[in-house]
């Protein structure tokens, strides 16, 4: 039996297909969730604890409770109050959801499908391979998140034709796929997305905001507190219009309230959930697919819930989006699924996958040399030839890449490739190498003798090392000592260059609008930015800082009118007005 | 490895213009064998994807069809002059393009980003009528090809035309993506 497993960023599921169905398993409470959490006791010969158990001790004991480990999947480091690789406290939530599972079959269970951000690159894929090997299982396969909701999706509708972008915003990391269901074919057209994008990026500015209105919280546990309270706000208000955030003892017995509104919180959550928009426009145009020709535009991931990230997706894709899939749980289903089709036991199915990101090679003026390009469907392969380029050269080394941009050192490196020369005269050598990329978007490199015909594997050597601790100490020492001068002198020159923006804006928009802003408006404006300019000359950081934010709010509405004007002079030249 | 010949691993007669229909439900059902999810091999359904890929773009088409119809056949020559206007066009915008894109990305204020919005307008409309032209030429050159006279000249002469109007269709995707607004 393959089990299906769904390594999140906030939480983790595993599921089993029984009886040609699949289900998800519950642990001992009746939970399918398992709080992707480790807890790590002062005691080091006790064991650390995972899943809800792991965030009841995060209030209790602070500090020895790590979270959301997957945006560090594939990093060098180590992490938590026992120093481990990512991966090792990966292969601990795994081995718990083991547990669940077996606890649940009443059999072993050693063989899975886990999956991993559609976005995930080669090292990071590999990390998480590695840690499914760490928790005792076989990993079968490796499969991107959107594709196995697209799966969920599309298991009851064999029959169909259609096309879906499924849109999955977690807790860490957003995926956007295009995908092409042709009887039975899941074909996955184009992907897109940011591996450091997600839910818990508006949980940190909601901190910092509530922060920044009620102080410092006294201690780590009132810390603790202040991001439960911080979620939770931001959960209540996917449903409700305002919400009273309370912590009791924030500051020794001092009690703190106050109440934050649905549209504060998008106000907050607007650029991250805004930063979705380029990768779904670059998805569709990978896909070559305008947007009106989806059939359906899929939401996954427990952000999705929020109104706001509704709201954004509806308007990039031209229509409002399906709900129908649970957020939660759609991404471990179609794992399941995927394990049935892997088993036999759904055989109607056949599922391809592309690998998110190019593969190049870096060349000698340090470009980025694309071997295969992102969105090539999987498994593929491709060959490079190599030779020296000195008589007598014995080996030469090349630096493989992932990634979209130009120079080499933009892109993500995988490690160093060493490729070995017979001796001869220049360009006599000739090494055949070859990149293969397999179902699972890990890569395989091979180098071909061209006398024997042989094949063998060549290891790519990842040259990132880990930082060793004195090191990183001494970087945080030497940064905390200029921190005050740095902050004061970055406020004022952050603050400075916008307001050397906004000033000239101010005057071409006010100019360019003309009518169309009310008198009331206009004063208002040129009173803040006579003030900006005021505490330009006086060189006052937090005056000006005070300034420019003011002058910001006072030019959003004219702002929203200019662009309103502009789009609506466009519609009227296309004949669409 | 031995030479693929991309209309034979489809099962699709030689020709330069496929039917978009056909090579779906070839691939879709040589997939369901050849995929290793299926009891396939990965180098054959490698193979099988990337005949896929070449048949499936105009440009990569014909150029294969060349290849294995009068190898060794080279692909330089003059643009026709029309297509040169094309190109004087499409440069322009392209640069017009990315210029707004790196001004807008290095606003600050939404009051900054706001004055740019009717540039970006003219620059999407300009992108989006000729992607409209391209789109044009390349289904014109396809039209053209159902009536091939078995000559290298004429596949040639489409070929190259081809190449070109695809980067620039990937260019001008590209850009307006980027674009947004």
């Amino acid at each position: 039996m393959i089990c299906g497993i769904d390594l999140g960023t906030t939480h983790s599921l595993i599921g089993v297909v029984e009886a040609g169905f699949p289900i998800l398993l519950a642990d001992e409470s009746g939970s399918r969730l398992t709080p992707s959490a480790v807890y790590f006791p002062a005691d080091a010969a006790e064991p650390p604890r995972v899943g809800a158990a792991a965030l009841r001790q995060r209030v209790l004991d602070p500090g020895r409770t790590v979270t959301s480990v997957k945006r560090l999947m594939g990093q060098p480091g180590r992490v938590g109050p026992r120093a481990m690789r990512p991966e090792e406290i990966a292969a601990l939530i795994l081995g718990r959801l083991k547990a669940v599972g077996e606890a649940a079959m009443g059999e072993p269970l050693t063989r899975a499908v886990i999956t991993v951000p559609a976005y995930f690159n080669d090292s990071q894929r590999a990390a998480t391979k590695r840690a499914g090997e760490r928790a005792g299982l076989v990993v079968e396969r490796i499969l991107n998140e959107p594709t196995a909701a697209a799966l969920a999706y599309g298991l009851d509708k064999l029959d169909e034709r259609s096309r879906v972008a499924v849109y999955d915003l977690g807790g860490g990391t957003f995926d956007i796929s295009i995908l092409e269901l042709r009887s039975g074919v899941f074909e996955v057209l184009s992907t897109a997305g940011d591996t450091r994008l997600g839910g818990d990026d508006i949980d940190e500015a909601v901190v910092a905001h509530l922060q920044a209105r009620l102080g410092e919280p006294a201690d780590a546990p009132a810390r603790a507190r202040l991001w439960e309270a911080a979620i939770a706000a931001k959960h209540a208000l996917s449903t409700v219009d305002t919400h009273r955030v309370q912590l009791p003892f924030y500051r020794g017995t001092e009690s703190v309230e106050l109440e934050l509104t649905r549209a504060e919180l998008e106000a907050l959550a607007g650029p991250v959930v805004d930063r979705t928009r380029a990768c779904c426009r670059r998805a569709l145009a990978d896909a070559g697919l305008p947007a009106a020709d989806l059939d359906e535009v899929i939401l996954v991931g427990g952000a999705t819930r929020m109104p706001l990230v509704r709201r954004v997706a509806a308007e990039v894709f031209g229509r409002e989006p399906n709900i129908s899939q649970h957020p939660d749980e759609a991404v471990a289903l179609g794992a399941t699924i995927q394990a049935g089709i892997l088993e036999g036991s759904l055989r109607q199915i056949l599922l391809l996958d592309v690998t998110p990101l190019s593969l190049g090679l870096e060349t000698f003026g340090g470009l980025m040399n694309v071997i295969i390009p992102r969105n090539t469907t999987i498994p593929c392969k491709a060959g490079e030839l190599f030779t020296n380029a000195v008589p007598n050269q014995e080996s030469m080394l090349v630096r493989v890449l992932q990634g979209e941009r130009e120079m080499a050192r933009d892109n993500w490196e995988l490690g160093q490739l060493a490729i070995d020369f017979q001796p001869g005269p220049k360009g006599s050598a000739r090494v055949g190498v070859q990149f293969e990329i397999d179902q699972n978007g890990l890569l395989r490199v091979l180098a071909r003798d061209t006398r024997t015909g042989t094949d063998r594997v060549l290891e790519i050597r990842n040259t990132a090392v880990d930082v060793d601790d004195a090191r990183v100490e001494e970087m945080i020492a030497a940064s905390l000592d200029h921190a005050f001068d740095d902050m004061r002198e970055r406020v004022f020159t952050e603050a400075r260059q916008k307001a050397e923006e906004l000033l000239p804006a101010v005057d071409q928009a006010l100019a360019a609008a003309g009518s169309a802003v009310a008198e009331m408006d206009r004063a208002a404006i040129e009173a803040a930015a006579a003030e900006t300019r005021a505490a330009l000359e006086a060189g006052e950081a937090a005056r000006l800082k005070a300034a420019v934010t003011a002058l910001d709010r006072a030019t959003e509405h004219l702002a929203a009118v200019l662009v309103d004007r502009a789009l609506e002079e466009s519609l009227q030249r296309r004949g669409i007005l | 490895m031995t030479r693929l010949d991309a209309f034979a691993e489809m099962g699709l007669p030689r020709a330069p213009s496929v039917d978009a229909e056909a090579l779906a439900r070839q691939f879709d059902a040589l997939s369901r064998t050849r995929h290793p999810d299926a009891g396939g091999e990965a180098a054959a359904f490698a193979r099988l994807a990337e005949a896929r890929r070449l048949l499936s773009s105009t440009a990569l088409r014909l150029r294969h069809l060349l290849e294995l119809e009068h190898p060794g056949t080279r692909l330089e020559g003059a643009l026709s002059p029309s297509l040169m206007d094309l190109f004087a066009a499409v440069g322009p915008a392209l640069q017009a393009a990315g210029d707004l894109e790196r001004r807008r990305a290095a606003a600050t204020s939404a009051l900054a980003r706001a004055l740019l919005a009717p540039g970006q307008m003219h620059a999407r409309e300009e992108l989006e009528r000729l992607g409209a032209e391209v789109a044009d030429r390349l289904e014109a050159i396809d039209a053209a090809s159902r009536l091939w006279d078995g000559t290298a000249g004429t596949l040639t002469a489409w070929a190259r035309e081809a190449a070109f109007l695809e980067k620039w269709q990937a260019q001008i995707r590209d850009a307006l993506s980027r674009l947004g607004l």
